[in-house]
């Protein structure tokens, strides 16, 4: 087993020059700036068990020809290299070369080499310095001199660093944080041949209320700072201890120059920034998931460091921890490594002035907001005014935004103004017209055309009488002659409340490039809702659509193929409508389907195609559209819609649903792509509490975001659709009657270098079936509460992410894929069980080989709400036939932590479960539990705890009672309406055996056929046993129904050095099993099991390999396409593939 | 979550809010008595990373109370002053040290002393307070954990650290034969641990209690016999493998881990379940009937003591203080 790649926390980073090195479990990564962002330019394992928590360099001297060394640190392992040149290949870096220290390593520091070997010194986490002198002739245990320490205690922290302040004194200055939060100062000289007797301590400075996990020394040394449990930063002043010819005598400092106080967790980390006269700059890390910057006046009474900026929410906003910071030496910006893996870069200034860094492209295209607030009155002539009339205040009405550089606005008083932003520095204000019609208006709706290379815009603006305007603009102004801004058309019979248009960029490849459809809606819900064909400026075709009941149109999308024309409606109640639009008509026109509830009972707020090419019309004359929709649910949803040639046949198939938690008042779904680097990005944009969101669903981060205090009120936004300006949004809307005009820049910004994944630990995974998708996707569920879809990239090895859903409240326990990969049964606590379809989905998305959509299809009711921590430990779930051989549903089994099960029916078509069968274990908590169909067709279910009791039940008569029987190994119920679905009892004459295998809670439980009646059971337990299992099954009786079992177990005692945590069977042949373990041990274990002596089975390790890997959860295959192609994949605090 | 409902997840809580204990964990060492019979014989007991003082409530109902039935010796409470004289001479006294860095609340029976366990004077405090010049303890027990901080390797080194302590600790107190409890973190490296104990122990086993959660990666060593090598000179001056030490500094104490049945310093000890199937499953969740056996409606306890003073208790405050929903900024 070799490991290919690895998903776990990023314990450390650091800057050399502008390239970025990473510290990622045992692997060491190099990360190099370019003008587009960064790249991995290599990767390279370092250690054999640990994951690099540390890395130092020593430069180049210039005129030598000396390389860099690097020194690299984890636990009580390090290493000393140098990294390959640009040109070079070669790397002398071997994680069989790193070098056993005498302690755990807590910081390390390259120090000046006496002769040609490099020598450093280390701090360990007993609060005391070894030097370490690398000549590689010598015997380890000789390269190292040991110095007596000043107060051996446990240390969380250090930070050593060389005196430079007095040239070659070889002092060290050594800062230490206690497990007692006490921060010590000493010194240290390692120049002199002689070890001194005693070193003393210089300074102990008290006040933390709780451990000290991150110390830092000010590069004059006349600072320290700390950071603790306590949730505070202390800065403290250290210049008279540090200096040399002060008493030797230790002070102790109670009181620090200032406290810092505002993360909400432990603080891991605090570092300097660089400091002016007056003021100390400091930038701390925490469990909170934030970085913080902070200062301090030296000139001020208050002893407070004041938290400057906050910077959050690019990592898992669920995860827990940040591990690791590191600052570019131009303090520009800085990168963060998270628990959840990802790494993610942050400005820490906004200038773009300083070039000089390789990093500086990459820093300036940060995302930016540029915001004006305009008073229009300024604009308009008060000469419009009526004589005699008292002026009213004006205000903008209504907006559309004509991409991201213009937009026209509709005021109160009657004026149409057009403002034009392309020059940067200014808006370019022009009356389009002023129509006493429109008055505290109004109706007003844009189309988008691709025109001559271009855009032009169809604008439709109504007036009070139930009239409309058309226009066309561009960003510059109006394109229509003049005299056309008088044409006004009656189109309906009252006043019109909006003004609809189908997204046209999408359906002109099949409409044409100049016509496009708008619905006019009115005030009156009886109204007919006037449908319009818009050619230019012209009125094409007029139709009239009755509304259903209850039905305020609210989106529209038109689309047309082989001859056939169909209208989709969404309403303010979350209900879609469609309509077959014939080619003339005279007669008002009914829908020919509702569908209610699509969004809740909310407003739909955009329908539109997924992609035009990706809709079909097929060779029936049939028509299936895919199209997304969002809604004020919080949701975006995909549809296959299907028409069949008759009007009767239609089907609507919900086939992905995602609410954004960053967005829950959703607006609208668009797929950007990205120029510059040609990726394309799934953007969302909606409301969330005060502000307007750009979500960036694609990375899964928040691109930007605006407080203009909620989102009822007049707004438009767009992104920009030129080459030019796809990378900007503009974003309008009338705030105490003024009109804000808001720019973002720079949206597609993408700040990971490294992708996040869960951000803790994963409790279960599952793989889908073989053959059901492209790749087999992993489903892993963890402590976060999310569950994530990711597949295995077959050429990179790599995790790539497909996407992940936050819906369970609790933790995740267990994960089960049906047979046919179509559902994923999914549980956690309270109860929590619930069935996710899982469907392959068209996208116009780049890397579409494989998307899917997930929905979670039902819930299983909970059934009391009076234990509130009732964990649902385990699943299984086993698919049951028709009598045609199709799927109708799945029997789905339950263990709870009361010791209780539950079996239920989860039906296809109604997508319900009904509980079919409960009852009790005895008292203590289950774990486990699977199915069996015997080869007498008896269903047997296996359930296992914490007991250390493995108990088969024989579950055929109550299956039978429902109608589903076991034939040939599958399960069916020949006739489709199932029977008596009252729950029945579970009980223990069910129980056929009931035997004590571990001596604790079984952790995982296999079974495997070896006969017609023969079973082995292979266990894995806290008492870090594995124990194989021998059950024969009595042949059928009379009873119909195997009622006797026998069990004979051996247990492989001690099979890892903790709790076993789970077993995957590789192969089964010839009474052989060959069959994987691992546990918190952290060793994945390969085992043949020879069953061919009956009395003892022959069981040999065949292999046994360290994974990076805390709090393994599982393990789980992927088939490679040829043979010897199995990947292992293994999960707990991250994880790690493997080639099997 | 409210502490009824704690008391549904977790039975142990609720039994030792019922029962007057500090701590639930107070039933781990409770069953681990019952698996290994640790208190047969025992008349002098040193408890290392005591507070909130649950095991030495244990220490204390089951040695003194046990003894006080016998004889009617009444006991003082002591704490961190002078021993007090004991009357009867006759029978070997009941002496439990308790120690931690946290003040404790005083038990009937236990002198608690606010101490180090790393450090050297601490190991003359301890042997002045059991009277004795001499390592005689029967019993040294530590349930001593570290604050977790989530990297994995990190916690394991911390908890060893705190462990191989104890260890150095007890190796300077405990008679020949006596025993060793401390609480272990069954990660990565466990077995190198396991491996060390080995050589000062006769049996060194691993227990789980019930009490214990199967979730939970922590468990017991449980060193019966101690038999240090030949040889080999405790103290905390010079502890061994706590920190780097030059191999000069330890020879004479003690020089490899050499065990026969320890391929490469790795030996894992055998695994025992502690605690009668019968009793509560702290992995379990229990449906409490509403009302007593009395008919009388159940009422949660408030627990016995609060939790001690977390290090964030005057973040808490601050922000309190500050107002704007309990955060300071944003």
């Amino acid at each position: 087993m070799k490991s290919r790649s690895y998903v776990g926390p990023v314990t450390s980073l650091a800057f050399l020059g502008d390239d970025l090195f990473v510290g990622h479990g045992s692997d060491l990564k190099l990360f190099s700036p370019s003008s587009s962002g960064f790249s991995l330019r290599w990767r390279k394992r370092a250690f054999k068990r640990e994951r690099i928590q540390g890395i130092q360099f020593q430069a180049a001297k210039k005129g030598t020809s000396d390389d860099t060394r690097i020194l690299l640190w984890g636990g009580k392992k390090f290493q000393l290299f140098s990294p390959p040149g640009p040109s070079q290949s070669s790397f002398d870096l071997d994680p069989e070369d790193e070098i056993p220290a005498p302690d755990w390593i807590l910081n390390s520091v390259f120090l000046e080499p006496e002769d040609e070997f490099p020598k450093i010194a280390i701090i360990t986490a007993h609060n005391t310095i070894l030097t370490y002198t690398h000549n590689v002739a010598a015997p380890v245990a000789q390269r190292f001199k040991f110095y007596p320490s000043p107060e051996r205690c446990l240390l969380y922290s250090a930070n050593i660093i060389n005196n430079t302040t007095v040239s070659n004194t070889g002092d060290l200055i050594a800062l230490a944080g206690t497990v007692f939060g006490e921060v010590l100062l000493w010194k240290l000289n390692t120049l002199d041949d002689e070890v001194p007797a005693r070193v003393n301590l210089r300074g102990r400075y008290l006040s933390h209320e709780g451990s000290v996990f991150g110390v830092s020394m000010s590069p004059d040394l006349r600072y320290a700072a700390s950071c603790s449990d306590d949730r505070t930063i202390r800065l403290w002043d250290t210049e008279i201890h540090t200096k040399n010819g002060q008493s030797e005598e230790c002070v102790e400092v109670k009181e620090p120059l200032a406290v810092g106080w505002g993360h909400q967790a432990r603080i891991w980390g605090v570092r300097f920034l660089q400091s002016s006269e007056n003021e100390i700059r400091l930038l701390s890390f925490s469990e909170d998931l934030t970085a913080k910057t902070w200062s301090f006046s030296t000139n001020s009474t208050k002893r407070s460091l004041i938290c400057t900026q906050t910077f959050k929410s690019l990592h898992s906003a669920s995860g827990k921890n940040l591990w690791s910071l590191a600052i570019h030496p131009s303090e520009r910006i800085f990168v963060t490594g998270g628990a959840d893996s990802g790494i993610a870069s942050w400005n820490l200034v906004d200038s773009d002035t300083d070039t000089r860094s390789n990093w500086a492209p990459y820093c300036n295209s940060k995302p930016k907001i540029q915001e004006t607030i305009v008073n229009l009155d300024e604009i308009l002539p008060p000469t419009n005014l009526p004589p005699g009339k008292k002026a009213t205040k004006d205000e903008p009405r209504k907006y559309v935004t004509l991409g991201s550089r213009a937009f026209i606005v509709a005021m109160s008083s009657g004026w149409l103004l057009h403002c034009d932003l392309s020059d940067p520095n200014k808006q370019t204000w022009q009356k389009l017209g002023f129509w006493s019609q429109i008055k505290n208006t109004s109706a007003l709706g844009a189309a988008k055309l691709q025109f001559e290379g271009g855009f032009i815009y169809t604008i439709a603006l109504g007036d009070n009488d139930g009239r409309l305007l058309f226009l066309r603009a561009n960003s510059e102004g109006l394109v229509t002659p003049p005299e056309s801004t008088n044409e006004w058309v009656s189109i309906c019979g009252s006043r019109p409340s909006d003004i609809l248009f189908s997204q046209c960029d999408n359906c002109h490849e099949v409409t044409g490039p100049s016509s496009v459809y708008a619905a006019v809606t009115t005030f009156k819900p009886d109204e007919p809702i006037k449908l319009l064909q818009i050619s230019g400026i012209n009125i094409e075709k007029t139709w009239s659509l009755a509304p259903p009941d209850t039905f305020p149109f609210t989106a529209i999308m038109f689309y047309r193929t082989g001859g056939r024309d169909l209208l989709v409606a969404g309403s303010r109640h979350g209900a879609f409508a469609v309509y077959e639009i014939p080619e003339d008509t005279e007669e008002t026109l009914l829908p020919i389907k509702v569908w209610r509830h699509i969004h809740d009972d909310e407003s739909v707020t955009a329908l539109d195609f997924i992609s035009a090419r990706l809709s079909k019309y097929t060779e029936d004359n049939a028509i299936e559209v895919e199209m997304v929709s969002t809604g004020r649910s919080g949701a975006y949803k995909f549809h296959k819609l299907c028409i069949g040639s008759e009007l009767d046949l239609f089907d609507l198939k919900e086939t992905n649903s995602l609410y954004p938690a960053a967005v829950p008042r959703v607006e609208k779904y668009q797929v950007i792509s990205d120029k510059t680097s040609n990726r394309k990005y799934e953007m969302i944009h909606g409301f969330r509490g005060r502000d307007f969101v750009l979500w960036n669903q694609s990375l899964g981060i928040e691109a930007a975001s605006y407080d203009c205090e909620g989102g009822n009120r007049s707004w438009d936004f767009s992104f920009g659709n030129d080459k030019t300006a796809t990378d900007e949004g503009l974003f309008v809307f009338t705030k105490a009657k003024k009109c804000h005009i808001v720019r973002f820049l720079n949206i597609l910004h993408d700040p990971l270098l490294q992708a996040p994944f869960h951000g803790r630990e994963l409790k279960t995974l599952a793989t889908s079936p073989k053959s059901a998708f492209p790749h087999q996707i992993i489903a892993t569920g963890a402590e976060d509460t999310i569950i994530r879809f990711s597949y295995v990239h077959p050429k990179t090895n790599e995790l790539v992410n497909l996407t992940s859903r936050k819906t369970h409240t609790t933790g995740l326990q267990d994960l089960v894929w049906s047979s046919c990969g179509g559902w994923l049964f999914s549980s956690g606590s309270i109860e929590e069980v619930y069935c996710w379809k899982i469907n392959r989905i068209p996208s116009d998305l780049d890397n579409d080989d494989l998307n899917i959509g997930v929905l979670r299809e039902a819930i299983y009711d909970v059934s009391t709400d009076n234990l509130p921590d009732l964990r649902v430990c385990g699943l299984d779930v086993i698919t049951v036939h028709n009598a045609d051989g199709e799927p109708l549903g799945f029997l789905v089994g339950m263990v709870r932590s009361d010791s209780s099960i539950k079996l239920a029916l989860y039906q296809i078509s109604t997508k319900k479960f009904v509980t079919i069968a409960e009852g009790f274990y005895k008292t203590s908590c289950l774990l486990q539990i699977r199915f069996h169909l015997t080869a007498d067709n008896n269903i047997l279910m296996f359930t296992a705890g914490t007991d250390g009791f493995v108990t088969i039940w024989d579950i055929t008569n109550t299956l039978v009672n429902c109608g589903i029987v076991a034939n040939s190994k599958a399960l069916s119920a020949p006739n489709a309406a199932l029977q008596n679905l009252t729950p029945q009892k579970l009980h223990q004459n069910q129980w056929i055996l009931c035997h004590g295998i571990h001596r604790n809670s079984i952790k995982c439980l296999k079974i495997v056929e070896i006969g017609t009646h023969e079973i082995i059971l292979l266990t894995g337990g806290d008492d870090t046993a594995i124990c194989i299992s021998r059950v024969q099954l009595a042949a059928n009786n009379e009873k119909g129904s195997s009622d006797a079992a026998s069990i004979t177990s051996k247990s492989i005692e001690r099979a890892h050095a903790s709790a076993v945590t789970t077993i995957e069977v590789v192969s089964v042949a010839d009474q052989k099993i060959d069959f994987l373990s691992s546990g918190i041990d952290q060793q994945v274990k390969r085992w043949s099991l020879d069953l061919s002596s009956f009395t003892e089975p022959d069981v040999r390790l065949l292999e046994d390999v360290y994974v990076g890997i805390p709090d393994v959860a599982g393990l789980a295959f992927i088939q490679g396409e040829e043979k010897g192609g199995t990947k292992l994949i293994v999960g707990g605090v991250g994880i790690e593939i493997l080639d099997l | 979550m409210g502490k009824s409902s704690k008391d549904k997840r977790d039975s142990y809580y609720r039994l030792a809010k019922e029962q007057g204990y500090r701590a639930r964990s107070a039933y781990k060492l409770l069953q681990l008595d019952a698996q290994f019979n640790l208190f047969k014989d025992v008349t002098r007991v040193v408890d290392l990373c005591a507070a909130p003082g649950s095991w030495s409530q244990v220490l204390s109902r089951s040695l003194v109370a046990k003894q006080n039935a016998k004889d009617t010796t009444t006991t003082t409470l002591i704490s961190n002053t002078e021993p007090a004289r004991s009357s009867g001479e006759k029978k070997p006294k009941v002496k439990i040290v308790a120690l931690d860095l946290q003040p404790m609340t005083p038990l009937p029976g236990v002198i608690t002393l606010q101490a180090d366990i790393t450090h050297p004077s601490t190991l003359p405090l301890v042997l002045k307070h059991l009277e004795s010049d001499c390592a005689n303890v029967d019993l040294v027990v530590s349930d001593g954990a570290p604050d977790v901080t989530g990297l994995h390797d990190l916690d394991e080194y911390i908890q060893a650290q705190l462990l191989l302590a104890a260890l150095n600790l007890a190796t300077c107190v405990l008679r020949p034969g006596g025993n060793f409890v401390a609480k272990i973190f069954r990660g990565r490296d466990v077995a190198e641990l396991y491996c060390k104990l080995r050589i000062f122990f006769e049996r060194v086993t691993v227990a789980k209690p019930r009490s214990s959660r199967g979730s939970s990666i922590e468990a017991f060593v449980v060193c019966e016999n101690y038999t240090p090598p030949e040889g080999f000179k405790p103290s905390l001056e010079n502890p061994i493998w706590t920190g780097p030490t030059r191999q000069e500094d330890i020879a004479g104490q003690i020089t490899e881990v050499s065990l026969e049945d320890a391929p490469g310093g790795r030996w894992v000890a055998p695994f025992v379940a502690c605690g009668d199937l019968s009793e509560w499953d702290s992995d379990a969740t229990y449906q409490l009937p509403d009302t007593d056996e009395n008919g009388v409606k159940r009422a949660s306890k408030d627990p016995i003591q609060p939790p001690t003073a977390p290090p964030y208790k005057t973040a808490i405050e601050m922000r309190r203080r500050m107002g704007n929903g309990g955060k300071i900024d944003e």
